[in-house]
């Protein structure tokens, strides 16, 4: 039992010893400091976490359905309410306000109390924020599917849902705030940064796109637009590559046990995305009919975000890379790094594609839901998931039940993610080529030429500008294919996620169900005191 | 020392001069622009919707019809968007001062429809593509829209589809198979017309049959064909295709065909929503082909 346990425990809770000593190891006053702070964050945290793990399971069976649909159209149709054109959105809201946005919010929570070195106070402000934000998303899971979109991407909730979010967001606002101008700690590390400007940053772009865009206040004309893509790009720049940004910048240290690479460079990292981050947004609206100074601002602020992404790439690889032989042993890591790298590899193919050359053909194409995924999934949520894996245990007392099952849900996502991406940027880049193009369908140069030397002719044939574009259904039927594939990976992410909750409800309901046994103290405990970060 | 205040500042300044720059700037230099006065009549470039039209568009959101098809033809060197016959022009955003909200759209797995009028104005054709897309556009991955119309009963005065005295209609697995695709235009989606139901009718008019093959089913296709079944799809077991409803007893005699069944059920007729008539209507007023008059001229006339 106890050699098996012992690797058992150190793997499930996520983190070791440090065995370079690069790190100062924590000492029993920190220890227990950390255990008063852990403690106190249980409820509120505890429930933001289990209810963002039901919404994942609820938008990812959405998220399944929407792709059923796209490719086999008679699934399902007769009812309106499953109607792809509901079930699209809904599965975006759902992931984006039940998932991720809780479960970035649990996080936050939990690093705001460890980086102010104070116990969570007014903890009954959390969950009642968490209450409503869940009545919230409920009621607008209802309202999208009764048929009450406003079409507007990414708030289609309806009025009395998005008041609830907002109401609740400004409690935790207001909370984050409170803790901040209370703490113990003066030093103010990185992560807290980051989370400091998530919680200020999101209720002015949320607010500012639901009084102009979705309100009787709304804006004439094309302005909506320029404000709904500034907030559609935010919600992702500002609130969930924060919070994302802010779980890596201490779990990384934490779990490899040594600070992160340069501090310096954390700090650019920081204030150079809050300034060119929040510029994006009008990129979506390439030669769109909107001023074309609005569109080169967005472009610049897009390009200019590779300062801070190669900062922040430094200090995360850097960081992780001697470290790597970890990866086979801690679960919290593997997440970890695989969301830091997808975090710099999709920002910079984000910034590529805002320019013109690359943003105009292949805009409205298949890859743009590709590109959406690998940032809000392959990075967000894997780090997320990471997070999860990090934190539950210190609030429970209790070790993960199984390791087998969290390198499942570890392969099934990330293969998921993968095949997703590589599925739709193929069809994606396919649409872009033979839409804006004129040439000759893939299909026929491979059924004329062989597979290698016609998909050689195919692309030779866009060198010559011709009259006709490809018919447009002839496109859309070349992709059907990939669309498949993204149903297959739906699968597989669905999978992953179904381990992943089985983890998270048995070890929340662990001494009712399952009689999980107690980690060790000294399991939960380990974790080395970090320059910045002692806690 | 204390960042705190510090990084409120920082956080706050780099944010403001953003919303300033992609809120303020666009809302405000945007907010004048006017529809355009036609010369000589009451005519306006663009004409602020009709309420039926304004409740289709209500629909259109609602169906989120905003998911596959965008609302705008881009400008730029890299795109077709012209070149493919979506509009004469690109979009300006004097063509939008009468959207709330704006539906410019961010996915082309259907057509641009922005000029959609231009191209379609039948509305039978609008109809039958909502009802059972893939009976216009075979191959087309777009929902069907049946829950917005329904089956209605054709009243015994009325003139109804020749009755099919041919086949051995499915009467007991039809009347709740709603969903079962209705006869419909011919191969030829611009010709849209097809025998009049019933002319005071608001009825889709459609000829689409279905028909179970057995044995040698390429020779059946084939004889098919001949006798003038334009062939759309294989659904299931069955085809469907286009064809006279009036003459259903000629492909009965087909060696190989085992049953016949027209698309709706003989008696009935597909009738559309209010909803369905809203989103047709708002469909037919998406004509954005007039000239842009340069805002100079358009002062001056005034």
């Amino acid at each position: 039992m106890s050699q098996s346990t012992m690797t058992v425990d150190a793997e499930n809770v996520g983190d070791r010893l440090d065995p370079a000593g690069l790190a100062q190891q924590a000492d029993a006053d920190q220890i227990s400091e950390r255990q008063v702070i852990d403690r106190s964050c249980r409820g509120p945290v505890i429930l933001f976490f289990v209810s963002a793990t039901f919404w994942l399971i609820v938008g990812t069976i959405l998220a399944l359905l929407a792709s059923i649909k796209l490719h086999s159209p008679t699934f399902l149709a007769e009812f309106s309410w499953l109607t792809f054109g509901r079930v699209r959105p809904a599965h975006l809201n759902i992931v984006i306000f039940g998932w991720s946005a809780m479960v970035g919010l649990g996080t936050a929570v939990w690093l705001t109390c460890r980086l102010c070195r104070v116990p969570l106070r007014l903890p009954q402000m959390l969950v009642g924020a968490g209450v409503i934000w869940n009545v919230g998303v409920t009621a607008g899971l209802y309202g999208l599917l009764a048929g009450q979109s406003n079409s507007i991407e990414w708030i289609e909730f309806p009025p009395y849902a998005t008041f609830m979010l907002f109401c609740s967001f400004a409690i935790v606002s207001v909370w984050t705030l409170m803790t901040f101008s209370q703490r113990h700690e003066k030093h103010v590390y990185v992560s807290l940064w980051y989370i400091f400007g998530a919680m200020f940053w999101f209720p002015w772009v949320y607010g500012t796109v639901e009084l102009l865009m979705a309100s009787p206040y709304a804006v004439q004309g094309v302005a909506q637009e320029s404000i709904h893509w500034w907030f559609g790009h935010n919600v992702l720049g500002v609130f969930f590559t924060p919070l994302g940004l802010a779980a890596i910048y201490y779990l990384l240290p934490k779990v490899v046990g040594r600070p992160i690479h340069s501090y310096y460079l954390s700090i650019l990292g920081f204030w150079s995305l809050a300034l060119f981050y929040n510029w994006a947004g009008a990129h979506h609206l390439v030669s769109g009919p909107v001023p074309a100074w609005l569109v080169t601002c967005s472009i610049v602020g897009s390009v200019m975000m590779f300062i801070p992404v190669i900062c922040t790439a430094i200090n995360h690889h850097l960081t992780a890379y001697e470290h790597l032989n970890m990866l086979r042993t801690s679960p919290v890591l593997r997440f970890i790094v695989f969301g830091a790298m997808t975090y710099t590899f999709v920002s910079f193919q984000g910034s590529m594609m805002a320019v013109r050359v690359l943003n105009e053909p292949f805009h409205f194409t298949h890859h743009t839901i590709a590109h959406a995924h690998l940032g809000l999934y392959a990075f967000y949520t894997m780090v997320m998931f990471g997070a999860v894996y990090y934190i539950l245990p210190r609030l429970t007392g209790r070790a993960f039940a199984s390791a087998r099952l969290m390198r499942t849900h570890f392969w099934c996502t990330a293969l998921g993610a993968l095949l997703m991406f590589v599925a739709l940027t193929l069809g994606g880049i396919l649409q872009g080529f033979e839409w804006n193009q004129a040439g000759k369908p893939l299909t026929q140069m491979v059924h004329d030429h062989g597979y290698f030397s016609g998909l050689a002719a195919w692309f030779d044939t866009f060198k010559t500008k011709q009259d006709q574009p490809i018919n447009f259904v002839v496109v859309l039927r070349e992709t059907i294919p990939y669309l498949w594939a993204r149903s297959v990976s739906g699968f597989l992410l669905l999978a992953g996620h179904l381990a992943f909750a089985g983890l998270v409800f048995w070890n929340v309901l662990g001494h009712q169900i399952a009689r999980l046994r107690p980690a060790s103290v000294s399991a939960l405990s380990q974790t080395p005191a970090i320059q910045g970060a002692k806690l | 020392m204390n960042f705190g205040p510090l990084l409120f500042l920082g956080i706050f300044l780099t944010f403001a001069v953003a919303w300033i720059g992609m809120v303020f700037m666009p809302a405000s230099s945007l907010k004048d622009i006017k529809a355009a006065q036609v010369e000589a009549s009451a005519v306006t470039n663009p004409r602020p919707y009709t309420g039926q039209e304004q409740l289709g568009r209500g629909i259109y959101q609602r169906e989120g019809c905003v998911y596959c098809h965008t609302q705008q033809i881009r400008g730029g060197k890299y795109n077709n968007d012209v070149e493919r016959g979506w509009g004469s022009r690109r979009s300006h955003p004097q063509d939008y001062i009468y959207d709330y909200p704006v539906l410019l759209g961010t996915a082309r797995t259907g057509p641009d429809l922005v000029n959609i009028a231009a191209r379609q104005s039948n509305e039978n054709w609008l109809h039958t593509h909502f009802y059972d897309p893939q009976l216009i556009t075979p191959g087309s991955v777009m929902a069907p829209f049946s829950f917005l119309y329904t089956l209605r009963k054709i009243d015994a005065s009325a003139p109804a589809f020749s009755a099919p005295s041919v086949a051995p209609v499915a009467t007991a697995s039809a009347p709740a198979s709603s969903p079962a695709p209705a006869t419909a235009p011919a191969s030829s989606p611009t010709s849209a017309t097809a025998p009049p139901a019933s002319p005071a009718s608001d009825a889709l008019k459609f000829n689409f049959v279905f028909v179970t093959l057995s044995g040698d089913t390429a020779k059946a296709l084939a004889d098919l064909k001949s006798a003038g079944f334009a062939l759309i799809e294989q659904r299931g077991h069955r085809h469907v295709g286009a064809f006279d409803p009036a003459a259903l007893a000629k492909l009965q005699i087909i060696p190989g065909v085992t049953k016949v069944e027209p698309y709706v059920q003989p008696g009935y007729e597909i009738v559309p929503t209010d909803d369905a008539k809203n989103m047709v209507k708002y469909l037919k007023s998406l004509d954005h082909n007039y000239a842009i008059v340069p805002a100079a001229a358009n002062g001056s006339a005034k």
